[in-house]
């Protein structure tokens, strides 16, 4: 049994720490699934005992801790420094990357047998990975060839090769751990270190790390880390290739030997060659020039040059992209349209020939802006037409997300301008709870600025001439009546009715219409490129009209604190036998496990507290009302009612005993307020609660929870 | 020598069906009475022997099963939201025959 890479950092961890660790700040640490942190922990523990050492410490509630000794120190020291590739087992992806690695560094044929020692697995794993290898050379135009008795080689074009590892790199190793490795500094992710290890020595690494300083000063420039590390990398291949006896083709670009970066690149490469016994063709060096040109700068000595013509057209495209973005987000820029248009040529400027040449270049921060913005990211893809036009190539996401960023920022300032929204300070009697409650539901229902939350007596001296309006739960006499709109902490349906017709002049029907227009028009867009659209506009319509209708379906969902849609006829259960106040608890806590509201936690945190704190859940003649904390398991906000076929004692003698009890999931202390309330009211009234404990008839319940649910 | 509030403990099991209701419903009332001198708190039965020596009254909305040592409120009505007026009254007169406690 030996450790793979998670394993390898979970033990270390546990090492490192001398307390218990909790199988979930592991999992967390590794970024796996506490289930699989589990099966790990397990090989972990194996291997040790295989080794001599004793079982893990193990206890509930505080995880897991390394019986420490000595011994155990210095073992696992010696084994963490003597790994080697076979004693590492790669993951599933580590290993195809891996494979990549070697095949496109490599243009003669290489056998299996070397395949499988690299990476220490059998043949038939190798295979399977290299379908997988081959799968991601073709989407890259290459090919993977595998012959019989000749071994397995990758063939297409030189350029292709070159993008491929230099996506590859950017894909596996963070720039930083190669710059680390730049400074002689050994890397503690060993999969990092071995892929580095096969394209530079950690000595050459220091060499051209500083060849990349000494081109910054004759620049003078400085690159991003980012920049750095890719252009120590691309120096890296393209020495690994030369000595393959391949080079670059002579660029067809005109003028390249005429710029800054192409004297620079020479003069680089030139003194690199003669330090290291190379010689650099032109062809490497004019690509190493793309680089260059293509290298994001965060300082630069002296200013920009003069446009030329180049530049113009470039300048021409943004506007475009820009006035798009304009009518997509119904918005005018104004005396920000220049500023924004700058902004995005200054950036796109020096990635123009990164992008034309297919420069791969990974945005650490496209998962969030995709997740966070992807309506954002999806319009600046549309609007990113007009550069696919003017550099006749497609564009990478990872670029389309650094100029979503922009447009964002833009957007962030228009939609920042004063007076386009009403602005709505909430108040209450601290300023917490019941106000931050109210905020979120005013935010999702109007289209309103809310400007701040504060206490009643805050409120008192604002300044009521920035603000429209005031949403009070508390009685604010100084403020001018007009303006104050006084609701209850409940927040009910009929206070939300009264708070829109108050701010109805105002609201952003049409902004919420205007979005479903932009969607609507991005859709048509989408199919435009595949299909042929006999009719858009009639498309767009239908496209609007399915918006619209799931619009309205959002708008529901938004008020589940009504009573009807918390309690749904599938959770009520009638006529249930029970033989004592446990089995009841645990009759109506099933209703909602069943429907993932609550973990099996749930249920017996409930038993528990009543317990240890007596009955107090029964909370009328005959009625509980069973629940727990949030953290004790609850997933979503729901209810569960059970009516008894024989009642049962709950230990209160007042109130026993119990014909229905209702559990409570609530994910918070607000949300379900309003619910409980229409609940108790119902309850309270001994006609509707004689219904409830004695209908057989679901339905009942139903209808009479929908009449209270207001 | 300083005068500190009184403070109401609003209590339940697990700070969710009781406590934060009754707490929005006495901020209210006291905000309407103008009585500025009222911290209110919520808390779990758990929590409340740990914060017992600086609480002066307990509010639930459901039976209490165990002994205080300060006067204790209940009443199911803070769960509806209605009729609660009178327990409110209840409370501003307990609160007022409770001397104001002082630290240094």
């Amino acid at each position: 049994m030996e450790l793979n890479k998670k394993r390898l950092e979970a033990m270390l961890y546990l090492l490192k720490e001398q307390d218990f660790v909790s199988i979930e700040s592991l999992a967390e640490r590794c970024g796996i699934s506490t289930r699989a942190m589990r099966y790990n922990l397990e090989a972990i523990e194996a291997f040790l005992v295989k080794k001599g050492f004793p079982y893990f410490e193990k206890e509930r509630m505080r995880g897991v801790r390394l019986v420490h000794s000595p011994q155990l120190d210095s073992f696992i020291d010696q084994y963490v420094a003597s790994i080697g590739p076979y004693q590492y087992q790669y993951s599933p992806q580590e290993r195809v990357a891996y494979l990549l690695s070697t095949l496109l560094l490599h243009t003669h044929p290489i056998q299996t047998n070397v395949l499988c020692k690299a990476i220490g697995c059998s043949r038939n794993t190798v295979f399977k990975d290299l379908e997988q290898a081959g799968e991601w050379l073709e989407k890259r135009d290459l090919t993977l060839v595998k012959r019989p008795k000749v071994g397995i080689y990758v063939v297409g074009e030189e350029v292709k090769r070159r993008s491929a590892l230099g996506e590859l790199y950017s894909e596996q190793l963070p720039s930083q751990e190669i710059l680390h490795y730049a400074t002689g500094t050994a890397l503690e992710d060993r999969f990092d270190s071995r892929i580095l290890g096969q394209v530079m020595t950690q000595e050459r690494a220091q060499v051209l790390a500083e060849s990349i300083r000494a081109l910054e000063q004759a620049l003078g420039r400085q690159f991003s880390d980012d920049t750095c590390s890719n252009l120590i990398l691309h120096l890296a291949v393209c020495i690994a290739r030369i000595q393959e006896g391949v080079a670059m083709d002579v660029s067809t670009m005109q003028n390249l030997g005429k710029t800054e970066e192409y004297q620079a690149a020479a003069q680089t490469l030139t003194r690199l060659g003669g330090r290291l016994g190379i010689h650099f063709p032109r062809g490497e060096i004019e690509y190493f020039t793309y680089h260059l040109l293509g290298a994001r700068v965060l300082r630069q000595e002296g200013g920009e040059g003069g446009e030329s013509q180049e530049d113009e057209r470039l300048l021409q495209a943004i506007r475009r992209m820009v006035r798009e973005m304009e009518k997509i987000y119904f918005v005018d820029f104004g005396d920000q349209r220049e500023s924004v248009i700058n902004g995005i040529f200054t950036h796109l400027r020096p990635s123009i020939n990164r992008i034309r040449y297919g420069l791969y270049l990974k945005n650490p921060l496209f998962d969030e802006i995709v997740s966070r913005y992807n309506s954002l990211f999806l319009n600046t893809r549309l609007a990113c037409r007009h550069l696919v036009e003017y550099l006749g190539t497609g564009i990478n996401d990872n670029e389309v997300a650094y100029l979503a960023l922009h447009f964002g920022a833009a957007l962030h300032k228009v939609n920042r301008q004063p007076n386009v929204r009403p602005r709505v300070l909430l108040a209450c009697g601290t300023g917490l709870g019941s106000a931050m409650l109210i905020t979120s539901q005013v935010e999702k229902l109007f289209d309103v600025e809310v400007v701040a939350t504060v206490s009643g007596r805050e409120a008192a001296k604002w300044d009521m001439n920035q603000v429209d309006y005031v949403i009070s739960t508390v009685p604010l006499q100084e403020l001018p009546a007009e303006k104050v709109i006084r609701v209850s902490p409940l927040f009910t349906e009929e206070e939300r009715e009264r708070v829109g017709e108050r701010l109805a002049p105002k609201r952003g029907q049409k902004a919420r219409y205007d979005d479903e227009i932009q969607v609507a028009r991005r859709l048509v867009a989408i199919v435009e490129r595949s299909c042929e659209v006999k009719d858009p506009v009639h498309l767009q319509y239908e496209f609007l009209n399915e918006l619209m209708n799931s619009h309205q379906l959002d708008v529901s969902v938004s008020y589940r604190s009504r009573l009807c849609d918390l309690l749904p006829r599938e959770r009520i259960s009638l006529g249930v036998h029970c033989s004592d106040w446990r089995e009841a608890i645990a009759a109506s806590a099933r209703l909602l496990e069943e429907g993932g509201y609550i973990s099996d936690n749930y249920q017996k945190a409930i038993i528990r507290n009543l317990e240890e704190y007596g009955p107090y859940m029964v909370m009328l003649p005959g009625m509980v009302l069973a629940h727990a904390g949030p953290e004790e398991g609850v997933e979503q906000l729901g209810m569960s009612l059970v009516t008894l076929a024989e009642p049962v004692p709950f230990g209160y003698k007042e109130y026993d005993p119990v014909r229905v009890v209702v559990t409570l999931a609530a994910v918070d202390q607000e949300r379900h307020l309003a619910a409980l309330a229409q609940l108790f009211r119902i309850l309270k009234n001994p006609s509707c609660f004689r219904l409830i404990s004695t209908t057989n008839n679901r339905d009942d319940i139903c209808r009479l929870l929908a009449e209270h649910s207001n | 020598m300083g005068v500190i509030r009184k403070r109401i403990a609003c209590v339940c099991g697990a700070a969710i069906a009781g406590s934060a209701s009754i707490r929005y419903q006495l901020e209210e009332f006291f905000e309407r009475e103008g009585i500025d001198d009222v911290e209110i708190v919520c808390c779990r039965f758990r929590e409340l022997e740990e914060r017992m020596d600086q609480i002066d009254l307990i509010v639930s909305a459901c039976k209490l099963f165990k002994e205080y040592p300060v006067p204790t409120v209940c009443d199911i009505n803070y769960l509806t939201g209605l009729d609660c007026e009178a327990t409110n009254r209840k409370i501003l007169e307990m609160l007022r025959a409770i001397p104001p406690r002082h630290v240094d």
